[in-house]
C-alpha cells in the first residue's frame, strides 16, 4: 500500500531540536486542534469533558481553536480510516512548523481493537509522525490533562518498558487445602464466582475460608454452621453475608456429609437486622 | 440568566486539583494492568481471551524461551485477562497516569518464561512453569499414589505424542486397570 | 401464540411460503421474490409496523442463493389516539426472499415505503444486491477510492485484513451531490474535518437567501469494517467488546443488543439480578447522553453559562457510572449468560447519595433554562419534523416522540426486567427543537426513578450462568433495546466454531438520518448547527465552513467563530458581502 511520504520542508521544520524550542516558548499558552480520524467519538467525549469546569485545563493555558493554522498541537484520535485520511493530511500539511501531534487512546496510538480491519489504516503514527501517546480507551480526562502537561514539560512520564529475562526463586503457587482436597477449593471459588462475579467473588471466597477456618474443626459440621452464621450476622454487606450462606449449603455440603439440620437457613429475618 | 448566575454562587468552585493533588478514583477502577512475572505460569489464557490481541504469546527464534508480552497501547482496559487467569498474575490496577513521550516502546511489559521440551520428540510445547503448577495441584487433589506418579511423565509430553500414546495403548489389546 | 394472526393475514394477500418461528416474539416469513414489495408495504401501512433493520446475507454455503430479510416492528401507526396495537399483540415479523447469485437483483422496496432506502444502498456497497426502481443509486458506506468491483461482505471476496492502494492525497475523488434546480442557489459545504454526528460527515446546504432549500448529505467517515471483523476474529465472549465501540456515547446499548441476540438464538434465559443490573447500567448512560445533548443544544444557541453547569451535573453521573462498573465510558460487565460483574450493598448505598444530587441539580438547571424567555424562543419553531415525514421514515427516539409518535422500545417490546418497571413514556406534540428537549428533560427523570425501582426490586439470584448449551449453527434472532437516540436493533446468524456467521448492528440514529433533509427545508442557515445538534448525532460544531455563490463564482472562508456567532447572535450575516 503506497505510503504518505512526510514533504522534505516539513521533516525539516520539525526535527527535535525545534520541537523543544517550540515547547519551551509556548509553554503557558497553547492552541490545540482537534482532529477525528474515525473514532467510535468516545475520546472526542472524554476530550469535551476534560474542558468542562471540573477538569479546567484553561490554568494550564489550553486553547481549542478551529482552525489548524492556528494550532501549535494536534490532537488526534481514532485509527485512521480510508476516508479520513484525506483530510488527517490536509490538516496536518495545514498547521504550521514546527508542529506536536498527540495520539489519544488505544485506537490513535496502535489501531486499538480495530487494528486489522480492512477500512482502518491502523494508528496515527503509520501516516504521519506522532510525539505523545496517551493510552486508554478511552483515557479518563484526568489521563488527557497528565498527557498534555507531560508533553510540556510540567510533569514526568511514568511509565517505562519493563522486561523480565530472568527466571529468579520461584514462591510455591498452590496452597494446601484446608479440607484436604484442592477440588473443594476448586468449586468453591468457581460458585463464588458465579455468585458475585470475579470481582467480588474473590473476597467472598477468602471471607468464606476465614471463617471456616474459625470453627476449629472443618469437619465438624455444628461447628462449621456455627461460626459460619456468626459471620454472616457481623457482616455489613448484606449480599456478602448471604451468598456466605448460599456457598456453605451448596459447596460444603458436598465434600462433608451434612444432614437436614446442618444447613444454613437464608431466611432474611436472620440476617437482615443488621442492615 | 439571574438563576444561573445564583447556581454559580450556590456551588461555588468545583474544580479538581488534579495534577497538583493526587486524584482518588472509585475502587475497582479499571486501569493498568500490573503483571507479577513470579506468578506467571505461561498458560496463554489471557493472550487467547484478550480480545485487541494486545498480549501476545510466541516462542522465541530458537524456542529456548516462551515470550509474554503486553503492549498498553493496545489495551482497552476490559478485564478479561484478569478474570481468566488462573494464578492472579495479572490484575487490574488503578493506574491511569500513562502517557508516554516520543518513544512507543515504553508502553510494552514483556516476560521470559524457559521452555519445556517433550520427552519424547524433544518439541518446544510449553513452560517448565506450567508442568511444574499441574503437578502440584494434582498432588493435592486426593487421586491416589500410581495415578500420580504417572502424572509426572505424561505431563511432560506433547500433545501429539500424547494422542499417539493413547492410541497405541488403546489398541494394544492388552488388559489394564484404571483406578 | 404471537404474530399468527398477522402472519394469516399476510398469507391472505401473497403467497407465503414458510414460517419459521425464533423467539416467542419473532416470526420469519418466507415469500417469492416478485411479492416482496407488497408484503412489507402491507405490514407497514395496511396492519401497522414500522422498519426496524433490513439484513443482507450471503447464503451461497446454505442454499445457493443470497437472502434479504426486512425485519418489521409491528406496533400500530401511532398517527392519532387509538391507532396502535393491543401490547401483549406486538410482535416483530421478518419478511425473507432468496436471490439467485446469477441475477443479484431483487424489486425495490422503497418506492413503496421510503424508510428502506438507505439500507437498500447498502445491500448494494456490501454485497453488490441491485435494487430495481431505486431512486437513489449512489454509493453509501464505502469510500469513493475503493474498487468498483469489490464487495467486503460476500464471503469470499477477500481476506478481513485486505487493503486496497490509496489515491494520492492530492487527488481525492469527487462524490456527486444531489443538486436543486434554479439560479440563485448557495451552496454552503460543511466539510468532514468537524463532527455533526456519531461520524464526521459532509453536508451540502442548498440555500436562496438565508434560507435552506435542500441539503444533501455524505456520511460514513467512520466505517471501519466492523461486522467482518466480527465474523473473523471475534468469538461470543469477546463480541461484546468490540460491539460496545461501536458508538462513543450509547455503546453500552449495542453491546447488550449484540449479546441478547445471541442468547435469543439458543433461547438462553437469563438470571432475575443480571437482567436488573443490565437496565441500571442502560439507564446510567441515558443519563449522560441526555444531559450532553441538553447541555449542547444551550451552546450552540450561545447559553455558554448553562452549559458548563450541565456538563458538571454529567460529571456525577460519569462518577456513578465508574463506581457501578469501573469504567466511565466503556462499561465492559456484558458477557453471554449474564455479567461479569456484580454489585453490593456498599455501593447500592453510595449510588443512591449520588443519585439524590443529581435529581436535585437538573431540576434546578431546567427550572433555570426554560425561565430564560429568549433561550427558549431560539428553540420555539426550528427544525420541523412532520408527523408523515416520520411515518414514512420511520422515525425513532426522542426524534419521534417530539412529533407525537409514541414509539418506545421499553413499552413496546419490553425486555429484561422492563416487564416488572413501571414507568410512562415522554411525548410531546410540538414537533420542534423545544419539544425534543423537553422529552429528553422528561427522560431523565424517569431514568432516575427507573434506577431506584430497580435498586428496590433487586433480586438475589446469581449473576451469570454457565451457557451450557449447544450453539445451534444457521439459527438466528433480533435483539433490540431503547439506546438514548432511539431503538438498537441487532441480528446475528450463529456459525460453527464459536464464531458468527453474520452480525448485523443498526445504530439509532441510522433511522433518522434520511428524515435530517426535511427538517431542514425553511429554516435558516443560522439553525442548521441546533437542527443537527437536536437530531441527538454526536457533537454539532461546525468548523470549516465554505460559501460559494454559483452564479458569481466568489466564495469566502467562513471560520467556526464566525458561524457560531452568527448562530448565538442573528447579527451581521457573513453571507452579505457575497450577494451583490
Amino acid at each position: 500500500m503506497k505510503k504518505y511520504e512526510v514533504p522534505q520542508e516539513i521533516k525539516d521544520g520539525n526535527t527535535l531540536e525545534e520541537k523543544l524550542e517550540l515547547l519551551k516558548q509556548i509553554g503557558r499558552s497553547f492552541s490545540v486542534f482537534r482532529v477525528d480520524c474515525g473514532s467510535c467519538n468516545g475520546c472526542e467525549i472524554e476530550i469535551f469533558a476534560a474542558i468542562s469546569p471540573m477538569w479546567d485545563p484553561e490554568r494550564f493555558g489550553f486553547k481549542l481553536v478551529a482552525n489548524p493554522r492556528h494550532a501549535d498541537i494536534l490532537l488526534c484520535t481514532g485509527p485512521v480510516t480510508r476516508q479520513m485520511y484525506y483530510p488527517l493530511l490536509r490538516a496536518y500539511e495545514a498547521t504550521p512548523d514546527p508542529k506536536i501531534v498527540v495520539a489519544l487512546g488505544a485506537c490513535g496510538a496502535t489501531g486499538g481493537i480495530f487494528y486489522d480491519a480492512y477500512n482502518v489504516l491502523s494508528g496515527i503514527d503509520k501516516i504521519i509522525p506522532v510525539d505523545a501517546y496517551i493510552p486508554g480507551c478511552p483515557p479518563h480526562p484526568a489521563s488527557i490533562i497528565y498527557g498534555l502537561t507531560t508533553a510540556l514539560g510540567v510533569m514526568d512520564q511514568k511509565l517505562q518498558k519493563v522486561s523480565f529475562e530472568e527466571e529468579g526463586e520461584l514462591p510455591s503457587l498452590v496452597k494446601d487445602s484446608v479440607l484436604g482436597n484442592i477440588l473443594f477449593e476448586r468449586d468453591l471459588l468457581v460458585k463464588a464466582k458465579k455468585l458475585m462475579s470475579y470481582v467480588f467473588g474473590r473476597k467472598l471466597f477468602d471471607k468464606y475460608i476465614e471463617a471456616l477456618l474459625k470453627s476449629g474443626d472443618i469437619k465438624n459440621t455444628q461447628a462449621t454452621k456455627k461460626s459460619i452464621t456468626e459471620a454472616m450476622t457481623i457482616e455489613e454487606d448484606p449480599r456478602y453475608a448471604e451468598c456466605m450462606g448460599i456457598l456453605h449449603n451448596e459447596v460444603y455440603a458436598q465434600y462433608v456429609t451434612c444432614d437436614e439440620e446442618d444447613l444454613i437457613s437464608l431466611h432474611r429475618v436472620e440476617w437482615s437486622k443488621k442492615q | 440568566m439571574l438563576k444561573l448566575l445564583d447556581m454559580s454562587k450556590k456551588y461555588g468552585q468545583t474544580t479538581h486539583k488534579y495534577p497538583f493533588e493526587p486524584y482518588i478514583l472509585a475502587d475497582n477502577f479499571r486501569g493498568k494492568p500490573s503483571y507479577n512475572f513470579d506468578w506467571c505460569i505461561g498458560c496463554a489464557a489471557c493472550g487467547i481471551a484478550c480480545p485487541s490481541n494486545a498480549i501476545t504469546i510466541q516462542f522465541n527464534d530458537n524456542q529456548s524461551k516462551l515470550i509474554w508480552e503486553f503492549d498498553c497501547g493496545r489495551c482497552i482496559f476490559c478485564g478479561r485477562c484478569d478474570e481468566v487467569c488462573p494464578t492472579d498474575a495479572i490484575k487490574l490496577s488503578n493506574e491511569f497516569e500513562l502517557a508516554v513521550n516520543f518513544d512507543k516502546s515504553a508502553l510494552i511489559q514483556r516476560g521470559e518464561l524457559e521452555t519445556q521440551y517433550c520427552t519424547k520428540c524433544n518439541k518446544a510445547f510449553s513452560t517448565k512453569r506450567l508442568v511444574n503448577y499441574s503437578y502440584e495441584c494434582l498432588s493435592r487433589a486426593n487421586i491416589g499414589e500410581k495415578r500420580l506418579h504417572e502424572a509426572k511423565s505424561y505431563l511432560s509430553i506433547c500433545q501429539t505424542c500424547k494422542e499417539n500414546a493413547t492410541v497405541s495403548n488403546l489398541t494394544s489389546s492388552e488388559e489394564m486397570v484404571i483406578e | 401464540m404471537k404474530c399468527d394472526k398477522f402472519v394469516e393475514a399476510l398469507s391472505q394477500r401473497v403467497k407465503v411460503l414458510e414460517v419459521t418461528r425464533q423467539y416467542q416474539d419473532q416470526v420469519t416469513a418466507l415469500v417469492e421474490l416478485k411479492d416482496l414489495p407488497e408484503a412489507v408495504r402491507f405490514l407497514y401501512y395496511d396492519i401497522g409496523g414500522y422498519l426496524s433493520t433490513m439484513i443482507a446475507n450471503d447464503e451461497r454455503q446454505m442454499n445457493k442463493h443470497y437472502a434479504l430479510y426486512y425485519a418489521l416492528s409491528i406496533e400500530g401507526g401511532k398517527m392519532f389516539e387509538g391507532d396502535e396495537i393491543e401490547q401483549d399483540e406486538k410482535c416483530f415479523i421478518t419478511v425473507k426472499v432468496l436471490i439467485s447469485p446469477d441475477t443479484l437483483t431483487f424489486p425495490s422496496v422503497s418506492t413503496l415505503v421510503p424508510a428502506a432506502v438507505w439500507y437498500e444502498r447498502e445491500a448494494y456497497d456490501m454485497f453488490g444486491l441491485k435494487a430495481e426502481g431505486l431512486p437513489d443509486k449512489r454509493r453509501l458506506v464505502l469510500s469513493d477510492d475503493w474498487p468498483e468491483d469489490l464487495f467486503p461482505l460476500r464471503k469470499d471476496a477477500m481476506d478481513y485484513r485486505h487493503h486496497p492502494d490509496m489515491v494520492n492525497h492530492n487527488k481525492e475523488p469527487e462524490y456527486k451531490f444531489h443538486k436543486p434546480e434554479g439560479s440563485g442557489i448557495i451552496e454552503v459545504p460543511l466539510g468532514p474535518l468537524h463532527i455533526t454526528s456519531d461520524e464526521p460527515g459532509h453536508f451540502r446546504l442548498f440555500c436562496d437567501g438565508d434560507k435552506i432549500i435542500d441539503a444533501d448529505y455524505r456520511l460514513f467517515y467512520q466505517h471501519r469494517g466492523m461486522e467482518k471483523l466480527a465474523e473473523n476474529r471475534m468469538n461470543y465472549d469477546q463480541m461484546g467488546y468490540l460491539a460496545e465501540r461501536v458508538c462513543g456515547i450509547c455503546g453500552y446499548a449495542h453491546s447488550i443488543a449484540c449479546i441478547e441476540s445471541a442468547e435469543k438464538a439458543v433461547n438462553l434465559e437469563v438470571p432475575a439480578r443480571a437482567q436488573a443490573i443490565r437496565i441500571i447500567c442502560l439507564e446510567i448512560e441515558r443519563l449522560h447522553s441526555h444531559l450532553l445533548n441538553i447541555g449542547l443544544a444551550c451552546e450552540v444557541t450561545g447559553n455558554y453559562t448553562a452549559f458548563m453547569h450541565i456538563f458538571k451535573i454529567r460529571e456525577y453521573s460519569m462518577k456513578l457510572a465508574e463506581l457501578v462498573t469501573g469504567g466511565r465510558k466503556t462499561y465492559g460487565n456484558v458477557v453471554m449468560g449474564g455479567l461479569r460483574r456484580d454489585m453490593t450493598g456498599n455501593e447500592i448505598k453510595k449510588s443512591l447519595e449520588i443519585l439524590e444530587t443529581i435529581e436535585t441539580q437538573i431540576i434546578e438547571v431546567w427550572d433555570a433554562v426554560m425561565s430564560d424567555k429568549r433561550q427558549v424562543k431560539r428553540w420555539t419553531g426550528i427544525g420541523i419534523l412532520d408527523k408523515q415525514v416520520a411515518r414514512d421514515f420511520s422515525a425513532v427516539g426522542p426524534n419521534a416522540r417530539g412529533s407525537g409518535i409514541k414509539r418506545d422500545t421499553r413499552y413496546d417490546h419490553p425486555y429484561d426486567f422492563f416487564k416488572k418497571l413501571e414507568f410512562e413514556v415522554a411525548v410531546a406534540h410540538g414537533c420542534d427543537v423545544l419539544s425534543r428537549e423537553t422529552v429528553r428533560y422528561m427522560e431523565l427523570k424517569s431514568s432516575i426513578s427507573l434506577i431506584r425501582q430497580c435498586f428496590q426490586l433487586m433480586p438475589q439470584t446469581e449473576i451469570f450462568i454457565e451457557p451450557e448449551l449447544t450453539v445451534k449453527p444457521e439459527s438466528y434472532a433480533l435483539a433490540y433495546d431503547e439506546a438514548p437516540r432511539g431503538e438498537n436493533v441487532h441480528w446475528i446468524m450463529q456459525g460453527s466454531a464459536q464464531k458468527i456467521y453474520r452480525w448485523r448492528c443498526r445504530a439509532a440514529t441510522y433511522n433518522n438520518w434520511p428524515s435530517l433533509r426535511f427538517q431542514f427545508k425553511g429554516n435558516n442557515i443560522a439553525d442548521a448547527a441546533l437542527i443537527v445538534c437536536s437530531l441527538d448525532p454526536c457533537f454539532s460544531c461546525t468548523d470549516r465552513v465554505t460559501v460559494v455563490d454559483i452564479n458569481s463564482k466568489k466564495s469566502k472562508i467562513l471560520t467556526n467563530k464566525d458561524l457560531k456567532n452568527f448562530s448565538r447572535t442573528e447579527k451581521n450575516s457573513p453571507l452579505k458581502d457575497l450577494r451583490c
